[in-house]
């Protein structure tokens, strides 16, 4: 199982010189990257960020304080249906306005969730997540003169950015990957501080042992609370970005198989690290692309796969140079006690 | 039909369903700490089984009796090979392995049966109404919920009364406990896996001629059967009876009183009740 | 004013009273020690008192103050430390990750969410400084999963000391060491100041007489000797209850295993 990095230790990574240089570089490549990118590439690019920040946001609950939640399309899909609902009821396409709007939407609903299962234990927390998530989807499926129903809803415009007189819009292709970029560059941001922080310290602990927090003095219901929100708006965030990258959003979006999706994400990518549930979000996406173009079964391959890292290399990709250089020494001291006639 | 009993015996055939499947989930939670996600997957695959046996031989009383056993055949073997060395791992792992098999199942059987709607044929022998007082009735639907309730009384009889219920009881109350007193704990999992499935897989071809064969259909009766859990408790073969008819109904009751909200009307019933009473119906607590 | 007091403290599961009408009061400073055979309701007792399981009668005051209603991290605001008996404090966390949760908590800075941790060095010094204090500065930053037993059992007492507890509360501390570790575990418990009260959990007849000013005997679940180690010793019921047990425990020692007397197995019996 991968060795989390408690969150001293982690803190203590990321302000080492190499560390930064490793993620300064990434950042370049992503900047350039459009540059000699297909628009095809370019499209999978911002989807891979899109997603990366929904698995980020996932990570946060599962990999950071221990909650598995496995209808985090909650959040994704309210993130996408207020910026429909929006446009096509109240004409507001100003991503000043909505981007606060699907903030407090997000914490909202999180509240109001998270009141009623994050009391419950764990086992529960999970059935619970998922039962608010359909009951999201049956929701829209059923108002669909209010919703569009299974028709969705069209009319999302690319951000737009009006104060005052001025107004400033993001078109598609290489424009829209650098609003995406900037977004997420952002937000990794802020996950970060808020993760090296005393209460991402607590939110770790809790994930450890919660009783034993709580023998501590920490209110481990509040601080899920508050853990809860915070990944709940950027999973409301990433639909926000993901409904004006299709420009439509539809009730799937609420649906298990997007909370399937993104779970699979994190565990592939590494819980409990900032980046894996970005590269987890990387490999599936581009998984699921390779696969679509040669076969129908691509929801099969991808259950085989999870199911492989489940049982084989749970930390995930970050755990790959651990177990690589674990296998490295056992090889080296089998072929050293081969040589000396030892068994 | 008047309206009223209509509605209550569509949500107790509803239930029925519910119940055979949640049985089986709550009875393998409470005995052995595991959420099989991939327990509607089985009532899927219980249900193509039967279409196929049906289809080949004609008749549905065969698909019944073959379909729940080589379902649960299959089941022993899983828990044997895939499930058993997790057991040491842990909660979330587990999860986290029956989520893909679900999906991996639900994509095979998509193969192999193709992804239309099909149907399954009620026996004929069963395919007339019945007049039961207060109107006409589908005597296939009577059926479904008797066998509901035998199933209930059975389930009970052999937690209750039988040795290899007490053996049950004592794994679901401390299998450290009941292993050290020298129960073959692994036996009793495997067995009660392997019946749960069996139950799921029954239910599933029970259902074929009610509700269509589709993929899918094994997530969607999972997250109905989820919900009734939460509301009756897990763990508990009352809790599941209780939870299933209540759900059944309120489904039931949703599509007929409320239409604006019917395919929600089993969350909204959730809701009100985690609100009401957090710990579930049986006051058992959520909570641990 | 006691420290602690409990008035006919009782929790009942099903028909059992695994505490029944318990009653007793601990003096600031003092070291209780707790003991009774197993299944005498001693953690439950404990569990009781820190607020992880409510009562069905009875009462708790601390400082005179009615706590019987507190949750537990009430409780441990108000100054109530506890370790636990199977609990691996933050097991993949390092030791000063571990000690450092309790530190930040006293000081206030836990809600704290945008200053890296690693700024808050009055947080990083006082960790230090208990690590210090306990002797575990060498296993920093080793974590704790990877301790061995005895110093992972340190590592408890040295978090739950950090929060700088009036009460603690210590749950059979020596369970399963080894006789070093044990001395090592009692020279700990030695060294807490006398500002804080000290509740334990023990079985070791010799730990209890080093640590204890007093000793309160639990049987079923009730009280059935307090005072002194010496006086308890030899009352004549505690000598009834506390051969057997001894005995047990000295078979135990020798590999051998022997059926504890008067003790119904608590599970489904012969199916």
């Amino acid at each position: 199982m991968g060795e989390y990095r408690g969150v001293l230790r982690q803190a203590g990574l990321y302000s080492s010189r190499r560390v930064r240089a490793a993620l300064g570089a990434v950042l370049a490549l992503l900047v350039v990257f459009p540059h000699f990118s297909s628009s095809y590439i370019l499209s999978l690019g911002t989807e891979v960020l899109i997603f990366g920040l929904f698995a980020l946001s996932l990570d946060i609950l599962l990999g950071f304080t221990g909650l598995v939640s496995l209808g985090h399309a909650l959040f994704y899909g309210l993130g996408g249906y207020t910026l429909g609902l929006a446009a096509n009821h109240l004409d507001l396409t100003n991503s000043l306005v909505l981007i606060p709007a699907v903030m407090a939407g997000a914490v909202v609903v999180a509240m109001s969730v998270g009141f009623l299962s994050l009391r419950t234990v764990g086992i529960y927390f999970l059935m619970l997540t998922l039962a608010f998530a359909q009951m999201a989807y049956a929701l829209v499926e059923q108002f669909h003169n209010f919703t569009g129903g299974d028709d969705g809803l069209a009319r999302i415009t690319r951000p737009e950015f009006a104060l005052g007189g001025l107004s400033f819009r993001i078109g598609g292709g290489m424009e829209f990957y650098y609003y995406v970029l900037a977004v997420c560059v952002i937000l990794f941001y802020v996950v970060l501080r808020v993760i090296h922080s005393p209460f991402g310290h607590a939110l770790v602990g809790i994930r450890e042992n919660e009783n034993r927090m709580r023998a501590l003095g920490y209110d481990v219901f509040r601080y899920k609370l508050a853990a809860f929100a915070f990944s709940g708006v950027l999973g409301a965030l990433a639909g926000m970005l993901h409904s004006e990258f299709n420009i439509f959003v539809s009730p799937e979006a609420f649906y298990w198989t997007t909370s399937g999706t993104v779970l699979i994400m994190v565990i592939i990518g590494g819980t409990g690290t900032l980046i894996g549930p970005v590269m987890g979000a990387g490999l599936v996406l581009l998984m699921r692309n390779l696969l679509s173009s040669y076969t129908e079964r691509e929801a099969m391959i991808t259950g085989i796969v999870f199911i492989l890292f489940v049982l084989f290399l749970r930390g995930g990709l970050m755990d790959v140079p651990a177990v690589v250089r674990t296998q490295l020494t056992k090889i080296r001291s089998r072929a050293r006690s081969g040589k000396a006639g030892v068994s | 039909m008047e309206v009223l009993a209509l509605q209550v015996l569509n949500g107790l055939v509803f239930g029925a369903i519910l119940f055979l499947v949640a049985s089986g989930l709550s009875l393998v939670f409470g005995l052995m700490d595991f959420l099989n996600l991939a327990h509607g997957s089985f009532y899927m695959l219980g249900a193509y089984l039967g279409l196929s046996v049906s289809l080949a031989t004609g008749s549905f009383w065969l698909a019944l009796a073959i379909a729940p056993i080589a379902v649960g055949i299959l089941g022993l073997g899983l828990e044997r090979t895939l499930l058993r060395p997790l057991y040491a791992r842990g909660h979330l792992d587990q999860v986290l392995l029956t989520f893909g098999l679900a999906i991996l199942m639900n994509d095979a059987i998509k193969w192999v049966w193709g992804a239309d709607v099909r149907s399954l044929e009620a026996p004929a022998i069963l395919s007339h109404s019945v007049n039961i007082g207060v109107g006409s009735y589908p005597a296939y639907r009577l059926f479904l919920i008797v066998v509901g309730l035998v199933v209930a009384v059975a389930l009970w009889w052999l937690i209750e009364r039988t040795s290899l219920g007490a053996k049950v009881r004592a794994g679901v109350n401390d299998a450290d406990m009941a292993s050290a007193l020298g129960l073959n704990v692994e036996r009793v999992f495997s067995l009660v896996f392997g019946l749960g499935l069996a139950l799921a897989a029954l239910s599933g071809v029970l259902a074929g001629p009610v509700f269509s064969l589709f993929p899918g259909m094994g997530f969607t009766i999972l997250i109905s059967v989820l919900v009734v859990v939460v509301v009756g408790g897990m763990g508990s073969l009352k809790g599941a009876l209780l939870g299933s008819v209540l759900i059944g109904l309120s489904d039931s009751f949703g599509k007929a009183y409320l239409p604006e909200v019917s395919r929600a009307s089993i969350f909204l019933v959730m809701v009100v009740i985690l609100l009401v009473m957090p710990g579930g119906l049986m006051g058992r607590s959520l909570r641990g | 004013m006691s420290e602690l007091r409990v008035e006919n403290l009782s929790r009942r599961f099903g028909g059992l009273f695994a505490v029944d009408g318990v009653s007793f009061h601990v003096e600031s400073g003092e070291r209780r020690a707790i003991v009774g055979p197993n299944g005498a309701g001693k953690t439950t007792l404990f569990n009781l008192i820190s607020g992880e399981i409510s009562p069905t009668a009875g009462e708790i005051y601390l400082q005179g103050k009615n706590i019987t209603g507190a949750r537990p991290h009430e409780r441990a605001r108000l100054g109530m430390g506890r370790t636990f008996q199977r609990n691996n404090c933050f097991p993949s966390l390092s030791v000063f990750e571990n000690v450092s949760l309790a530190v930040q908590q006293r000081r206030g800075c836990a809600r704290r969410f945008w200053r890296s941790l690693r700024r808050f060095g009055s947080v990083l010094e006082e960790t230090t400084e208990v690590l210090e204090q306990f002797e575990l500065t060498s296993y920093a930053e080793v974590s704790a999963w990877n301790l061995s037993y005895g110093v992972q059992r340190q590592v408890e007492v040295a978090v739950a000391a950090a929060l700088r507890p009036r009460i603690l509360l210590l749950d059979e501390p020596t369970a399963g060491m080894s006789p070093s570790e044990t001395l090592h575990m009692v020279k700990f418990v030695e060294r807490l100041p006398r500002s804080i009260t000290v509740l334990i959990i023990e079985h070791d007849m010799d730990v209890i007489f080093s640590l204890a000013d007093s000793v309160t005997v639990l049987h079923f679940g009730r009280v059935i000797a307090d005072g002194s180690p010496k006086e308890v010793k030899g009352s004549p019921e505690v000598q009834a209850i506390y051969f057997g047990e001894e005995e047990e425990a000295y078979a135990h020692n020798q590999g051998k295993s022997v059926k504890s007397s008067g003790e119904g197995a608590q599970a489904g019996g012969q199916g």
